[in-house]
């Protein structure tokens, strides 16, 4: 600064303690100026970024214990699903196995049902097959009576009738024999 | 050493005679080291890793220990002034320190402490209407309107008291010194001297400090809280 | 020459009997000590907040001996009405 003359005035004193003046008000004011540029200064050069790099660090730690914290929860939530679904499980097993247990005696009984139906049929097949045979024998036995009879009548007729009477003898007796009642 | 502020050169700016004093001369000096100290640190800083070690922690320490401070203080919604009370409470604590090397304290001049309370109480008024708006102005003629020259006489009686304070203390530290050194024979100022020191500058340095910036914000919050 | 010397003497002397009020500042002062630690005695677990409250109380009873500071600092220092005195002497 040009205007700027470097003088010791003779009213400037070597210093002093304490006065309350004009050149006191100026020092104070430089002296403000100063505190101003320090405070400036150090909150650019110092203060704000060591908070702000202190700030982001407690706010990563922040977001890691939160993460932990997070993942942890999940965990436990993993835990109680799978606890539900082991419940569920041996429910289902149970389920199962009863399940099985019903069929199984529903086809025990389905089976026990189609045995007894087979041997109902067994029993009627083999009363029929009774029946007829029975049936047959009477035929057979029939016949074989009437033949008998017939030998025997032609036998003792042979000695007495003519063919003519012969033929309406055996036709009346056949007749006969036919409404006859078989006892068994 | 004497007790005198000396005044270093006389400056003339613009027909205004202006004396550049001992203790504007020693606030430089104490700028220019703290300011080259925040570099340093600053520099350092882009080698900080997320577990801090050594000097790291130390200045962690430090920044964490005020910034907690002011934060009881000041509470959440004044944080932003923080800056400033980290300044003046950095400068008011080294010039204290820095008395030990025989600069004479620039908190031993009162146009230090007063200029620190000036500022104090600028804050307390452009904060108080900034936050309580019309609330702050109307604290003034609480309870009753005449009581404002009694409210306003107790608003200044803040930035005096608190800058008389540190004022006082810090000289009264530089005048038993100054008489120390000055009273003694010269086989007894090795050694001995270190014990005032230890008292006056760092002691009563750092408490001071304290009660400086403390009742400073404390000021600032009830007006503005 | 005298007279300013006169005039110097009683100002220290002044000065000396205002400072004074330091007697009960620091009576005050100890008193709010000696309540602040049977405080942090009785409760040590919150010796921290009761330890700034007790520094602000201190800084607080302090005011009325900084004010007798500042009137001894006046006086030996920035005395106003020196000349006067001095004249008045002469």
């Amino acid at each position: 600064m040009h205007n700027m003359i470097l003088y010791l005035a003779e009213a400037a004193p070597e210093g002093r303690v304490f006065g309350l003046d004009q050149q006191t008000l100026i020092s104070m004011l430089i002296q403000l100026l100063n505190g101003v540029i320090l405070a400036v200064a150090l909150g650019f050069i110092l203060y704000k970024p060591l908070r702000n790099f202190m700030q982001k660090r407690t706010d990563r730690i922040q977001g890691k214990i939160d993460n932990v914290e997070a993942t942890m929860a999940k965990a436990k939530e993993l835990i109680a699903e799978y606890n539900e679904k082991l419940s569920q499980i041996e429910i289902t097993s149970q389920e199962i196995i009863e399940e099985a247990r019903q069929k199984a005696a529903e086809e025990s009984r389905a089976i026990i049902e189609s045995a007894k139906q087979e041997a109902q049929e067994i029993r009627a097949r083999t009363l029929e097959s009774i029946e007829d045979d029975k049936r047959r024998l009477k035929e057979e036995a029939r016949l074989y009576i009437i033949e008998l009879a017939f030998l025997i009548a032609q036998k003792y007729v042979a000695q007495n009738i003519d063919e003519e009477t012969q033929d309406r003898l055996f036709e009346e007796a056949v007749t006969e024999l036919e409404e006859a009642q078989w006892q068994h | 050493m004497s007790l005198n502020v000396d005044n270093i050169w006389v400056w003339n700016i613009f027909g205004v005679e202006v004396w550049i004093t001992e203790t504007i001369v020693n606030s430089w000096i104490i700028m220019a080291v703290l300011i080259a100290l925040a570099i340093f640190i600053r520099i350092k800083m882009r080698k900080f890793k997320e577990i801090p070690t050594g000097f790291q922690n130390l200045v962690e320490a430090g920044i964490e220990m005020f910034h907690n401070f002011a934060k009881n203080t000041l509470g959440e919604k004044l944080l932003y002034i923080s800056p400033w009370f980290f300044a003046i409470f950095v400068f008011i604590l080294s010039s204290s320190l820095f008395s030990i090397f025989g600069l004479r304290a620039p908190t031993a001049d009162f146009a230090t402490t007063g200029a620190f309370a000036i500022a104090t109480f600028v804050l307390m008024i452009v904060l108080g209407t900034r936050h309580k708006k019309g609330a702050y102005i109307k604290s003034y003629f609480e309870p009753h309107f005449i009581f404002f020259p009694l409210n306003l006489i107790g608003e200044l009686a803040k930035p005096v008291s608190l800058s008389f304070r540190l004022f006082g203390n810090m000289l009264s530290g530089t005048i038993i010194l100054t008489l120390y050194y000055s009273l003694t024979p010269i086989f007894v100022q090795i050694g001995i001297p270190a014990f005032f020191h230890a008292f006056f500058d760092v002691f009563f340095g750092a408490i001071q400090t304290y009660i400086f910036v403390i009742i400073s914000q404390m000021y600032v919050k009830t007006a503005a809280d | 020459m005298e007279a300013l010397a006169k005039a110097i003497g009683l100002i220290h002397i002044a000065a000396s009997i205002a400072l004074l009020n330091g007697l009960l500042t620091t009576f005050g002062q100890a008193k709010i000590a000696s309540t602040a630690i049977e405080s942090i005695a009785r409760q040590p677990e919150a010796a921290d907040s009761i330890r700034s409250a007790m520094f602000v109380g201190l800084a607080m009873a302090e005011t009325s001996g900084i004010y007798g500071l500042l009137i001894a600092i006046i006086m030996l220092f920035a005395n106003p009405l020196v000349n006067q005195l001095v004249s008045l002497i002469g």
